[in-house]
Parts: C-alpha cells; structure tokens; sequence
C-alpha cells in the first residue's frame, strides 16, 4: 500500500481531526507507522479513540475507498504532497487533507476571495457581477464558496470572462451544494476551474462545516473583497479567518439605509480597503503594471443573450424607439411598473400602463432588461450604471483600451 | 273524506311539485304517513296534530293517512306541515272542499299553530308558476320570494287560525282579507333599485395607486378571470378584491333568478328580500371546512361556492387555507358546477364563480424587499407550494399589488367604479357577439381547441408569441392563459384583432412563478 493511501486512510479516522493527525505524525512519523502503531495509538489517542480506531479498521476498506474516489476523478492531497497549495501551507493549521475535483489554483497566479450574501439585492448582482468579470479578465483567479447570491455570481461572471475560478465547498466536492448552481458547478470542471473541499466526498452539507470552508476561501486567496453583507453574516466569519490570517480585506460601499450593505460599511469603519473598481484590487495584488500583457482589451461576455435578427426587431415591437429611453427609469434592484409609469409620466412622456408594459416586455424579450413576480422590472445589464469617471466603478475598466 | 294539497320540495337545484294526500277513514287511531317521507316529514305528524289541537280542532279518533306523490322520491324538509294540516282539514270537512284547488301550499308548522320559515320557497314557486300554478300560500317570512316567481300571486299567513281564515273564504273576500302579493322582478332589477343610495359604497376611485391591480381587476372583470393577488401585507389586495363587485356587470333576471333559487335552498334569503340583486362577494375565512366550501351535509346542500355563483368567492391569505380545501376549488373552476353524492343523495349544484385570492409574496409578505425580507428561496417556494399547481393553472391573471408611497396616497384615488364598469360592459358585449350561439359566455371560458378561432393571430403577433414562448419559457397551457388574456385586453379596447401590445400586456400578469432555487 502506497504511503497516498496511509495518508487517505489517516484523514479517514473517525474522531481524529488536523490536530491528532499533527501529534500522530509527531510520534510516529509517517501515516504508515500509524497504521502498523495498532494499541500504542492509545499513548496518543486515549483508550477510546484508538479503540474507535480498531473498530473502524475493521470496516474501512482504504485501498478500495481511494481506488473509488479516484475513479471519480477526485485527487487526495496532503501538506506532503508537492501539489498541495503553498497559500495553504502557510497558514498556522494547514489542513491535512484537501480533496480536489478539477484542477488546483495555480500557484503563481494572483487569487482573490468574492463573497457576500446569499440573498443578494440587485446592486450586489451587478457589482458581484463586475468584480468577478474585472478581476477574472485581469488574471486573478476568484475563489469563492459556490454559494447561492453573491458567492456563485461573482465566479459564474469569472467564467463568462473566461478566468478562472475555484470553489470551496462545506460538503464533498461530489456533493453540488446548494443544487441551484449545477451548472455553475459543471461550468468550473470544464473550464479548468476546481471544487476543492477539506472533507471526503460524500459528506452532507451541514452547518458547523462551514467556517472550516469560510477558513480554506480566505486561505486560497491573497486578498478578500466582502461585495454585500448584513451586519451578522457568515461572510464576515471569512472576513475574520481572512484577518487571522494577515490578507488584506476590501469592501464594496453601499447606502447606509440598505440593510445588506451594513456589513461592508461596518468593515470599512474598521480599516478594510475601499473598492470601488476592481483596479483598487489589482494595484494591492500588484500586477496592475502588467495589465497590458495580461489583454486588456475587453471581451464579449459569453454569457450574453444573442442578438435578437434585425429582420424581426423593428416589426416585433409596436412602439420603436421609446424602448431605448425607458431604460433609463430602469434600476439595478426590481421596480413596480406603477412606480416605472410614474417615473415616465413625471419625466414628462405621455404614456399609459398598457403601452408601457407592453415597451418593458419588448425590453425583457431583448434581454436588456429582466422582470421579478411579474410586473416588477429591473435592468438585465448594469455596466453602464456605473459613474462615466475612471477609476470609478466597471467603467473604469471598459474605457482603458481607448485611453491606452 | 279525502282531499289533495298541491306543495313542492327541493331536489338540488330545481323543485318538484308533490300532492299531499289526506284520507280520514273509520279504524284504529292513528296517524300514518307514506310516500317515502324522510325524517322532518315523518315528524310532521305531530307538528300537525298538536298545532291543530291548540288551534282550536281536536283531530276525531280515525284512521289518518297521507301519501306523499309521487311516492317514489324521497321527501325532505319541513315545508309539509302547512299542506298536510289543510289537507287533513279539507277531508275532516273544517275547510270547504276544493278551497285550496291550483293552489301551491308549503310552509312550517310550530306546535301553538304559527306558520314559520322555510327553505327553497323560491324554487318551489317557480316550478308552480311553470306549471300553470297562479297562486300559493306561503309563510309570511317567505311572501316575498314567492311573488318574485314570475306570474305568481303570493298569499302570507303567520297562523294557522290565518290560513283557514283565508281558506274558508272564496274569490273576492279571500283577496280583501289577505290581498296577494305580486312583485316585477325585471322591476327589481332595474339601475335604480340596484342603485346605491345613502352611505358611501365601496368604489375604485376611493385606491390610490396600484394601477397595475386595477388594470388586472379591469381584465379580471371583463373577462370573468379568476384573479390572484400578491402583495405585502397592508398594500390594499382585500380593498381590492372588495371593489370587483362594483365594475361586473349587474345581474341580469336569469342570473338573478338561478342566484336566488340557491339562497332560497341555503335559506339565506332575507325576509324582505325577493331575489339577490347583486352579485355575490363571500370570502371565508381560511379555516372554513371543505364540506362548508362544497355543500354537503347528509342531505347536501350548496355550499359557499354555490353561494357565490355568479359572482366572486375571495380567499383572502390563499396559502393559509389548508390544500384539501383549496384542491375541492377544482372541479367548480373547471365544470363550473360541483357534484356532491351523500347518503341522502346526489346533488349538482352550479358554482360558476370568479375566483380572487390574495397572498403575500413570501413568509414575511416583504419580498422583494430586501431590506426587509430575509425568506430564502426555498422558504418562499415551501410557503407558495402550499396552493396546489391545478389550482394556479386555472388562475389566468396574476399580478404583484406594491406599496404606495404617501405621496401617492395623498393624490387620492384614479379611476372610479362608474368608468371602469361601462369599460367592461362594452367588452362584455363584444364577447356576448363574437360567441353568440356557441355556449361559451366570456373569453375564460374558452377551451384549447377554441382559441385558434376565436383568437387568431396575426402573421406579426404569431411571431412574437412564438419568441414569448420561447424566452419566457411558457408552458403550452400559459400560453393558452396568455392568449385568452390578450383576447380580452384586445375587447377591452375595443379591437377585432389581438394586436403585439395587447400580447405582451397579457404576459404581465404571470407573477407567480416559482422561485428558480
């Protein structure tokens, strides 16, 4: 048996986490001493565990367990290992086993952790969306967490740059949770990202696991960029792991009267970094310098709708023209159509509710714009909300290649 | 010896004309009913012979026997002491033979001989005045929905010493003691009776705001779609709903007689009231039981959905009303009628209705408002799982009511009832013409196989159905939902042709969808 699976098999015990492992490697030296140690495991261990231990021995089928994961194309990486991430090996209690479906964040590349609030508002869309595009299209890697929200949108806007981005899960890697973001998840896989998870495939989601993932986030990152977060949120467990840590943290500012952007303006009260373009990011990760190199010209997202044929826009729509002037009343967050027709009539255009529901729907249709619980519309694309000034907001990125 | 008594007893919906049979004939003493009598009739006998006795005749020691005709449906209800008391008098010689001749009698007898309330008056007099019946003798409490039979003169006695009174008398005395009551019902229907007089009615142009929910209330009416409302507690979904009555059409006398033949059955006719006038609005609460919402009881009778016939039945708070209850709302939306079989038999009982539910968005009611709701997606998805698919698939409309802001509030109220209803009277016409001697009454009511005649698209419209389809990801039976919505914004406006802004108006109203995770 090779010395890998001595090691699988050590992650394995029941009962025995990072910190057993550490004094057990400390007293025996290789996970196989352990596995031949059989009762002076009870030196280190205590009567129970190493009993536990014998127990399970005689259920947990090791070599075949391994041959099964990597069957699934799951890799088992420790501390030992040559592969396992240096960022990860730094931190004060690296853990022992990383499980990794896909490939590894790659080592010399930039990575930075974009996170946020589940239920996110619709500028935490916008903004996850811009960060996670800028970033990515720089070149830093984003990892983050898979959530649903502001997690999964920053790395799905990753991939429609076409960076990279890994996800740090609370389960196994073979485990999609939240199910939500299937494709997302099969998204990561096929364009070279990875689910990394420190607990074995098959492991449930489960609440207490999620700090522990928060921790392997801040860990994999050079720095962390909070984009939406109440003022009690799991995000600032990852903020507080990230600190732990010694990486700087950057906060997206928001309103003060919006509740889900409390945490981020709390953080910013405290000393973390204003972002207000993914450039503030890049200066702090250094490699703002070689952005011509890294392509600065901006890419069609991948993601967009196609355009809708020219033969059928002009007919398709019954008033032209009006369409293009009612975005304008459009927001980033949902608003009501009775508050869009007020906005209209009070800017001055004679315009009726039918008329102008059937102009929204026209919008929706050509995917500029999207709609909540029916009559609720919002903008599909928030680029161009963001201020005109450089250095302001998403803008700041689009206008580079003109100026340079 | 003999005599024979005209009366009537309800079956579901309609009545049924019966003949009491009385014979007094010399043996034992007693009292014997036959003719399938069900439990009230059979104690009839003793209301009868007691409230004879305290009127003053003693019943002499023969052999009494009734027979209810035809004999062989089973007879319910207390409507039989009236007719079997005059029977039982014609053939004991008190009353002159003959005197109750083309007359309908019903009523209830109490034991100190006072003639009491009765269900089903209405029905009852109904089949009679079919039936060349021109006048009948019915509680007082009942005269007035008697009269409202068309062609017939109604008599009301409140005693029993007051009904042979008036049957001991002959033509033109009868008529001074007690002078017939006969009511116009097209008369009762006219504006002006319906008319709202005195305190202020609930009108449309006492909301502010919530243009879209009017709009959707507009297309609801005008339609006869049922209508679902979300919206944050407090933003007006039940003032609302309270208002629809006032922009449907006014009932016409077949929908005002069919209406008030199920009250009369319910016994939920007033004493002063000959037929409903207006359209029904009931909203239950959400605890009410299935059996109360259905009908039923041993021997069914119409339940709340009967009840609102013809009008609206509002399920205020939709999702706290328990699934069992909600799921029996299927077979009325689809049949527009609903069959109840009990022991004491099977019944079908119209329920053409307009459903209206209102709910809020989520657990909290706030989405979406983030700062104030925290529901996650599979909160709110558990919460609106609680209203069953079939039941949505049947609610055409759909629309998101939101929070007025003060300044809104303090503008007052847009369009008023009045303009809104004369809107909805013209496209009511247009579908009374497109559909004429075709059975389908409004466009909601229009089956797959009717809409591509009756809403024909254009070669521009075809085109952006077909991309609505495909963007919005409608399922085949929304897009049918979407069409007959269109259809009736397109009569609306008065045009012949669904037109692209009518299309995408109708896609508007489609707020429930669930959450995607």
């Amino acid at each position: 048996m090779e010395e890998k699976i001595y090691r699988f098999w050590l992650h394995r015990l029941p009962g025995v986490g990072d910190r057993s492992i550490e004094k057990l490697l400390a007293v025996f030296g290789s996970a196989e001493n352990v596995c031949r140690a059989g009762k002076e495991l009870e030196k280190v261990l205590g009567k129970r565990a190493a009993e536990e231990i014998v127990e399970f021995n005689t259920t947990f089928d090791a070599p075949g367990a391994y041959e099964q994961m990597l069957r699934q194309k799951i890799a088992f990486y420790t501390p030992q290992d040559p592969q396992y991430p240096a960022r990860l090996k730094r931190l004060a209690r690296a853990p022992y086993g990383l499980y990794c479906l896909g490939a590894l964040p790659q080592e010399g590349r930039p990575a930075a952790a974009v996170i946020g609030a589940r239920e996110c508002s619709g500028y935490g869309r916008f903004v996850a969306e811009a960060f996670g595009g800028g970033l990515s299209e720089a070149g830093v890697s984003i990892i983050s967490g898979m959530a649903r929200g502001i997690d999964g949108l920053a790395q799905q806007a990753a991939l429609a740059h076409g960076g990279g981005t890994w996800a740090v899960l609370g389960c196994g890697v073979d485990v999609c949770y939240p199910a939500c973001n299937r494709t997302l998840y099969q998204e990561i896989l096929e364009k070279g990202g990875g689910i990394l998870s420190v607990f074995p495939p098959g492991t449930p989601p489960a609440r207490g696991r999620f700090p522990e993932r928060n921790r392997i986030v801040a860990g994999l990152s050079d720095l962390v960029l909070v984009v939406e977060a109440r003022q009690k949120s799991g995000t600032l467990i990852t903020v507080d792991m990230a600190l732990e840590q010694g990486k700087h943290v950057y906060a997206v500012p928001g309103r003060l009267t919006d509740r889900l952007s409390d945490g981020c303006n709390l953080l910013i009260r405290q000393g973390a970094g204003i972002a207000l373009a993914p450039s503030d990011l890049l200066a702090e990760l250094r490699i703002l310098d070689n952005r011509k190199a890294l392509g600065g010209g901006r890419k069609e997202p991948a993601g967009e709708p196609p355009a809708p044929p020219q033969s059928g826009e002009g007919d398709s729509r019954e008033g032209t023209g009006e369409g293009e002037e009612l975005l304008k009343f459009l927001d980033c967050d949902p608003k009501s159509a009775d508050d869009i027709l007020r906005a209209v009539q009070g800017a001055g255009i004679s315009m009726e509710l039918p008329e102008l529901l059937a102009e929204l729907i026209g919008l929706c249709m050509e995917g500029k714009a999207a709609r909540q619980g029916g009559s609720y519309f919002f903008r599909a694309d928030g680029s161009d909300l963001f201020a005109e000034q450089p250095g302001i907001g998403y803008n700041e990125k689009r206008q580079s290649p003109a100026t340079e | 010896m003999f005599s024979t008594i005209l009366t009537g007893s309800v079956y579901g919906v309609d009545s049924r004309l019966i003949r009491v049979e009385v014979d007094l004939s010399p043996g034992l003493p007693c009292f014997v009913m036959v003719g399938s009598p069900g439990r009230e009739v059979r104690e009839s006998g003793e209301r009868v012979r007691i409230a004879l006795k305290n009127s003053g005749i003693t019943l002499p020691p023969m052999h009494i026997s009734v027979n209810l005709s035809p004999a062989d449906i089973r007879k319910e209800g207390t409507g039989f002491d009236l007719p079997i008391a005059v029977g039982v008098l014609c053939a004991l010689e008190r009353l002159p033979g003959g005197c109750a001749d083309g007359m309908l009698i019903m009523g209830e007898l109490g034991l100190d001989g006072e003639i009491r309330k009765i269900k089903g008056v209405l029905p009852g007099a109904v089949t009679a005045a079919r039936a060349g019946i021109r006048r009948c003798l019915v509680p007082e409490k009942n005269v007035w929905e008697a009269a409202a039979a068309e062609g017939m003169q109604a008599v009301g006695v409140s005693c029993l010493e007051q009904a042979m009174e008036y049957l001991k008398r002959s033509g033109q005395e009868r008529d001074r003691f007690l002078p017939p009551r006969t009511v116009d019902p097209r008369a009762l229907l006219s504006p002006r009776q319906t008319g709202r007089g005195g305190a202020r009615e609930p009108d449309f142009d006492q909301i502010a705001g919530q243009e879209s929910v009017k709009r959707a209330a507009l297309i609801a009416a005008a339609g006869f779609h049922h209508l679902l409302i979300m919206g944050a507690p407090g933003t007006g979904k039940t003032m609302i709903a309270r208002r629809l009555p006032t922009i449907l059409p006014p009932l016409t006398l077949e929908e005002s007689m069919e209406v008030s033949s199920l009250y009369s059955i319910a016994g939920k006719l007033g004493e002063e009231e000959c037929l409903i006038t207006r359209r029904p609005f009931l909203s239950p609460h959400h605890t009410v039981s299935p059996q109360a919402l259905s009908g039923g009881g041993r021997i069914p009778g119409p339940g709340l959905v009967s009840l609102a016939h013809r009008g609206i039945l509002f399920l205020d708070e939709l999702p706290q009303f328990k699934r069992q209850t909600l799921d029996l709302l299927r077979q009325p939306l689809e049949d527009k009628q609903i069959q109840i079989a009990r022991t004491g038999g099977a019944f079908c009982y119209p329920a053409d209705l307009m459903l209206v539910g209102a709910m809020n968005p989520c657990p909290c009611g706030y989405y979406p408002d983030r700062n104030r709701c925290r529901c996650t997606p599979f909160e709110r998805r558990s919460y609106l799982s609680h209203i069953s698919g079939p039941i949505l698939d049947r609610i055409d409309l759909c629309i998101q009511a939101q929070k007025v802001d003060y300044a809104r509030l303090r503008e007052g109220g847009g369009e008023g009832s009045g303009s809104m209803r004369a809107k909805v009277e013209q496209a009511r016409k247009r579908q009374r013409e497109r559909y004429q001697g075709t059975g389908i009454r409004f466009n909601s009511d229009l089956e797959a196989g009717e809409l591509e005649r009756y809403c024909a698209l254009g070669e521009k419209e075809q085109r952006l159905l077909e991309r609505m389809y495909r963007t919005m990801d409608l399922s085949v039976r929304a897009c049918h939902r979407l069409l007959k919505v269109a259809r009736t914004i397109a009569d609306l406006e008065g045009s012949g042709e669904i037109a692209c802004s009518h299309l995408a108006e109708a896609s508007i109203y489609r707020a429930f969808e669930r959450p995607e995770d």
